[in-house]
C-alpha cells in the first residue's frame, strides 16, 4: 500500500469518528499550548533583561584592568601592546583619580576618571541630561553624576548644565600638590545617583608621565575574532572583562527558567500523551474487525501499522499545530495587552512573550515525535492480530 | 480416503501439454486452478487438540463452480480459509496455479488474496467507516492504485450491480442484500481469477438471498470465474459443478453433475459481465 492510500483510510477514520479525533488533537494542543505559552515567556523575559544590559557594541567591547596584581601598571608600552592587537579596532585610555568639584561656595570629593574620546564613546554611558561632548579641546567637558550635582548644591541635576566648575585630580594620594586643576562646563549628568563621579578630557589636565592607567576599553572589529583577541589580553597578564560574559551567565539562568517553564507544560503534554495513548488503543478494540478485513483484502501486516503509526502522527501533529497556534495567538494577544497596559500607565512598551522559530519546530517535532511513540504499541498489536481472529471479533 | 479419484478422469489428465493454455514455466503440464494434496488441518495443542480436516485431496478446474456442503463446525470453513492463505495447513500442500502457498510470504499471500482471489463473506464485512465507494476501492487502494483509476473502476462495478445512487452511503445505510452486493463487487474490483464464497446468504431473507446466489452463478456462467462457496443449505446444491460433501473434516462424497474443460483459462482475466 501506498502511503497516500494509507493517509486516506487514516482522513476517513477521523472523518468517521470525528469527535474522538478532535477531542484527542484537542487535548494535545492544550499541552503544546502550554508549553508555547510558557517557553515563549521564559524567552521574552530573557530578551528584555538582556536588552536592558546589552547592546551591540557593548558585546564587542573588553575592559582591560591590571587586575588584583600590582605586578602590571598599564602604562604607554602595554597600551601600544594593546594597539598592535590586529583584531582591534579602537582603544579608549582612562585613568583615574581621586578628585573634587567645585561649584561658588559647595564643593564635593569625587571620583575623577580622565578619558580619551574613544573611551567615552566606548563606555556607553548612561545620561539624564545633556550630551557628551564632541570635541575634546572645548571648555564644555565636564560630565558628572547626579550624585555629584547634588552634592554641589543643584537640587535638580538638570540644573548643573552649563555651570562653569573647578575640577581637580590629585595625581598622588600621598602628596595633594601633585594635581591638576581645570575650569569646565558641565556638559552632561549622568544617572548615577550614589556616587560622585566625574568624566572629563585627558588633555585638560597635565598628568605625569608615571601614571599608570585605570583601565582600558579594546573594542574588537567582529564577535568571530572576540575570543582569539581576550587571549591574546590575557596573554599580556590584562584582566579582561566584557558584558558577554554577564550575558552567558543570564543565558544560562534563562534556560533554567525556559527549562522549568517547559516541565509545567510537558506536564499538560503527559496528560494528553496518555490520552493519545487510550484513544488509540480504543480505536485499535474498535477497529479489530476492519483490520480483519484488511488482512483478508490484501493488507499485510506492515500496511496495517502504517495505518495506526500514521493515524497517530497525524494526530500528534494535528496537536502540535493547533497547539502552536493558539499558543502564539494567546502571546500576541497578551504582549498586545501588556504593552497597551505599559503605554498607558507612561511605561516603555514591553513584550514579554516572545516565540522563537526555532522553538515553534522544536514544538512540532516534539508533537511528531509524540505521535509516533504512542502510536508505537497500538500499531504492533494491530499488526500482530491474526487476521481470522481479528475478523471474528466482536 | 475418499472414492473420488476413480471416478474422476478429468482431475489426473494425461501428462501432455495443452495446447490450448498458455502456461508460464511454473506451470508445466496439466493444472487445476487450485489443488490440494493430504492437507490436515489440527487446532490446538496436547490434549486440547482436534483434528479439523483430515487428509483432503482435490483439484479444481478453472471455471468450476465448486461447493463445500455441510454442516457447521465440519471444517469446511477452514478448507476455505486454508486455500485463501489465511489458514496454514498442520501438513500437505495447497497449490494454486501451480505455486505451492506454504512456499509464499506472507507479502505474496497479501497479493495473491489482493488481485487473484476475491472473497465473500456471511457477516459481509464492509467497513463502517468508508462509503459503499471507498469500500469496493479498499482492494485497489491497498493494491497501491490511483484513487483516480480505482474510484473510476469501483463506479463501474457499482453501476453494473445498480447500486450507483448508493455510492456515498454509509455500508450500514443499506439492506442485507444491498451490503451483501457491495461486498461482491469489492471482491470483483481486481478482477480476481477465483471467488471464495462463505455462506454468503446466512444473513439475507430469501429474496435477497436467491438474488445473491443467481449474481454469482452469473459470475460463473458468464464471466466464467471460478467459485468455492461453503454452504450448509442443500437448495443451493443446483448450482454446483461439483459438490464435496464435508464432515467431520473428511470429504464423505463429491458429486460431478458437469464437466469442466480447462479451456475457461484465458477467459479468467476478461472483464466481469453479468448478461
Amino acid at each position: 500500500m501506498k502511503l497516500i492510500g494509507a493517509i486516506e483510510i487514516v482522513g476517513s477514520t477521523f472523518v468517521h469518528s470525528k469527535m474522538r479525533t478532535f477531542l484527542t488533537i484537542f487535548a494535545v494542543s492544550i499541552g503544546m499550548g502550554a508549553i508555547t505559552v510558557l517557553v515563549s515567556l521564559g524567552f521574552g523575559l530573557q530578551k528584555l533583561t538582556i536588552d536592558q544590559i546589552a547592546n551591540s557594541q557593548a558585546l564587542l567591547t573588553f575592559s582591560l584592568t591590571s587586575g588584583n596584581t600590582d605586578i602590571i601598571k598599564i602604562d604607554n608600552k602595554i597600551i601600544d601592546q594593546i594597539k598592535s592587537v590586529p583584531e582591534i579596532e579602537k582603544v579608549g585610555e582612562n585613568y583615574a583619580f581621586s578628585g573634587r568639584l567645585i561649584y561658588q561656595d559647595s564643593q564635593t570629593d569625587t571620583t575623577m576618571y580622565l578619558v580619551d574620546q574613544n573611551f567615552l564613546s566606548l563606555e556607553d554611558l548612561s545620561l539624564s541630561y545633556g550630551e557628551t561632548y564632541k570635541d575634546e579641546d572645548d571648555d564644555s567637558t565636564l560630565i558628572i553624576s547626579e550624585a555629584a550635582a547634588k552634592s554641589l548644591g543643584f537640587d535638580n541635576p538638570k540644573d548643573a548644565l552649563g555651570k562653569s566648575i573647578k575640577a581637580t585630580a590629585y595625581f598622588s594620594a600621598d602628596d595633594l600638590n601633585k594635581a591638576g586643576e581645570a575650569e569646565l562646563k558641565v556638559v552632561a549628568v549622568t544617572k548615577e545617583p550614589d556616587n560622585s563621579i566625574s568624566y572629563a578630557p585627558i588633555g585638560k589636565f597635565t598628568i605625569p608621565q608615571d601614571s599608570p592607567l585605570s583601565s582600558v576599553k579594546a573594542k574588537v572589529k567582529n564577535a568571530a575574532v572576540a575570543s582569539s583577541a581576550r587571549s591574546k589580553f590575557e596573554n599580556m597578564g590584562l584582566s579582561v572583562y566584557s558584558v558577554s560574559e554577564t550575558i552567558n551567565r543570564m543565558n544560562q539562568i534563562f534556560r533554567i527558567v525556559q527549562y522549568v517553564l517547559a516541565a509545567f507544560g510537558l506536564i499538560a503534554l503527559g496528560v494528553a500523551s496518555i490520552g493519545m495513548f487510550n484513544t488509540l488503543t480504543i480505536s485499535l478494540l474498535e477497529r479489530t474487525r476492519e483490520i480483519g478485513i484488511m488482512r483478508v483484502l490484501g493488507a499485510t501486516a506492515a500496511d496495517i501499522k502504517k495505518i495506526f503509526l500514521i493515524e497517530a502522527v497525524l494526530m500528534g501533529f494535528g496537536g502540535g499545530a493547533f497547539g502552536l497556534a493558539s499558543g502564539w495567538l494567546l502571546c500576541f494577544i497578551l504582549n498586545a495587552t501588556i504593552a497597551s497596559l505599559a503605554n498607558n500607565l507612561g511605561g516603555q512598551p514591553t513584550y514579554p512573550f516572545l516565540t522563537p522559530w526555532y522553538f515553534a519546530v522544536g514544538v512540532m517535532a516534539v508533537s511528531l515525535v509524540i505521535g509516533f511513540l504512542t502510536g508505537l504499541y497500538p500499531a504492533r498489536r494491530a499488526a500482530k492480530l491474526n487476521p481470522l481472529d481479528a475478523l471474528r471479533y466482536e | 480416503m475418499s472414492e473420488y479419484h476413480n471416478n474422476n478422469a478429468r482431475v489426473r489428465p494425461s501428462n501432455q501439454k495443452d495446447p490450448r493454455i498458455k502456461m508460464s514455466e511454473h506451470h508445466k503440464g496439466p493444472r487445476a486452478v487450485i489443488k490440494i494434496e493430504k492437507l490436515n488441518k489440527e487446532f490446538g495443542k496436547g490434549e486440547a487438540k482436534t483434528q479439523v480436516l483430515s487428509d483432503i485431496n482435490l483439484e479444481i478446474q478453472a471455471g468450476e463452480y465448486v461447493m463445500f456442503f455441510g454442516p457447521s463446525g465440519c471444517g469446511k470453513s477452514t478448507l476455505l480459509n486454508c486455500i485463501a492463505g489465511l489458514e496454514k495447513p498442520t501438513s500437505g500442500k495447497v497449490i494454486l496455479r501451480g505455486s505451492d502457498l506454504a512456499k509464499m510470504k506472507q507479502k505474496q499471500l497479501a497479493e495473491i488474496r489482493n488481485k487473484k482471489i476475491g472473497m465473500i463473506f456471511q457477516q459481509f464485512n464492509v467497513i463502517k467507516s468508508f462509503n459503499v465507494l471507498q469500500n469496493i476501492a479498499l482492494p485497489q487502494l491497498l493494491g497501491g492504485l490511483s484513487r483516480k483509476k480505482r474510484m473510476h473502476r469501483a463506479m463501474h462495478l457499482l453501476r453494473m450491480f445498480n447500486l450507483e445512487k448508493f455510492a456515498r452511503h454509509i455500508p450500514t445505510e443499506l439492506s442485507g442484500g444491498q451490503q451483501q452486493r457491495v461486498a461482491i463487487a469489492r471482491a470483483l474490483i481486481n478482477n480476481p481469477w477465483i471467488l471464495i464464497v462463505d455462506e454468503p446468504t446466512g444473513s439475507l431473507d430469501s429474496k435477497a438471498a436467491s438474488e445473491v446466489m443467481e449474481l454469482i452463478e452469473k459470475l460463473n456462467k458468464k464471466s466464467k470465474r471460478t467459485v468455492l462457496l461453503v454452504t450448509h443449505n442443500a437448495d443451493y446444491l443446483k448450482f454446483a459443478d461439483t459438490i464435496y460433501h464435508i464432515q467431520d473434516g473428511v470429504i464423505k462424497d463429491v458429486e460431478r453433475k458437469r464437466h469442466i474443460s480447462s479451456s475457461f483459462d484465458e477467459k479468467e482475466h476478461e472483464e466481469i459481465k453479468l448478461d
